[in-house]
């Protein structure tokens, strides 16, 4: 038999017909919806199954906390997920250049028994292509990287992907038109 | 699910759930973050003792830029060589374009509760963190030239807002975070 739950992980979408009863289960549909590709975004960045999780960790945290703040007529719950998880990741990032130490992380660290480690090793490996294209986005500027990220791997639409990022969306149009183009040029040099 | 998603679930779920429950649903509490607010007129919202404001971008703006220093018609941005800053903002001007260059120098927006009456004390209110582990520099919030306001009739639309006013206080939250918020003001 197939639960609502998998159902909507299967079609990600929201179980149709039955509103969740309380904010709790209103947040499980948005984690059931995006908790693989959250983890996805973190695997293209990062190679070690530990920070995968505490990332992807951390940041359900964060959405938990900001839950009642989120709107979701002004945009998808992707959209908002993502925003706060480039936000994480920048922290993140920000914590290993100055050398802190990253246990100041809301979640702190997780601790990971051997499956799940495999698991999200394996979440890693499975990410290698996209990561791959990232990097070779790596000379075009963070936020064109994120609009070819966000719209061209994770399928968010323009408006969406402006949204996460807090661009307007004729701003961001010519930020993604523009790293295509550039994408585009060095394939065809590489050539 | 794989068993870190469903192990995942089950700690937030148990850590956090109750935080959740009392917060309520998307949308019920209502962001009172000027920077999210659809622009219109001066916008008052009464709640409790305190006033959430969310004030109309003031269009014409001409920044003069000098590197840590900001200057509109509708804002000042004063940004110290420690790093702290200062917001010095009139509650009809715009706190909204405030915190757009706020979010550039910085990456955080500020909120700001104002309550009635002449401030106790005189100056800046200083902002508290709105998320914990906020590493941001120190923001600091002056309403006016002394942290009193007042409104008197035929300054505003309607006369909205006429009054004397002053900070309760100020938050400040990182910009990221700010994306998708309530479009509201209000508790």
């Amino acid at each position: 038999m197939v639960t609502m739950r998998e159902r909507a992980l299967a079609f990600g979408t929201q179980p149709r017909g039955l509103p969740p009863r309380s904010p709790l289960e209103a947040f499980e549909q948005v984690y059931l919806r995006n908790i693989d590709v959250l983890m996805g975004y973190f695997a293209r960045r990062c190679r070690e199954p530990h920070t995968v999780a505490d990332l992807t960790s951390e940041t359900f945290i964060r959405a938990m906390d900001g839950f009642a703040r989120f709107d979701p007529r002004r945009g998808s719950d992707r959209a908002w997920l993502f925003g706060i998880a480039a936000h994480v990741f920048a922290r993140h990032c920000e914590q290993s250049a100055s050398g802190r130490d990253a246990v100041a992380r809301l979640g702190g660290h997780r601790e990971l028994d051997e499956d799940e480690i495999e698991e999200i090793a394996e979440r890693i490996d499975a990410a290698r292509e996209g990561a791959a294209l990232m990097q070779q986005c790596a000379r075009l500027p963070a936020i064109e990287r994120a609009a070819i990220e966000l719209v061209d791997l994770e399928g968010l639409t323009a408006k969406e992907a402006a949204l996460a990022l807090g661009v307007s969306g004729v701003a961001f149009r010519k930020r993604l038109s523009r790293a295509r183009a550039r994408l585009r040029k060095e394939h065809e040099d590489n050539d | 699910m794989t068993k870190f998603s469903d192990r995942l679930w089950s700690d937030l779920a148990q850590e956090h759930g109750e935080a959740l429950a009392q917060a309520g649903r998307p949308g019920s509490r209502r962001s009172r973050r000027p920077g999210l607010i659809a622009g219109g007129t001066l916008a008052l919202a009464v709640g409790g003792t305190a006033l959430a404001l969310g004030l109309t971008a003031n269009g014409g703006a001409s920044a003069q830029v000098g590197g840590v220093r900001v200057v509109t018609d509708a804002y000042t941005i004063t940004q110290s060589g420690s790093g702290s800053v200062l917001v010095q903002i009139n509650v009809r001007q715009s706190i909204v374009a405030a915190n757009a260059k706020l979010s550039a120098l910085i990456k955080e927006n500020v909120v700001i509760d104002n309550g009635a009456g002449p401030a106790p004390t005189a100056g800046p209110v200083t902002c508290t963190p709105g998320e914990p582990n906020m590493g941001g520099p120190t923001v600091k919030v002056l309403l006016g030239t002394n942290g009193t306001e007042v409104i008197t009739p035929g300054e505003t639309g309607g006369n909205t807002g006429v009054g004397t006013w002053h900070l309760i206080g100020c938050s400040v939250y990182p910009t990221a975070d700010m994306g998708t918020g309530g479009t509201g003001t209000g508790n």
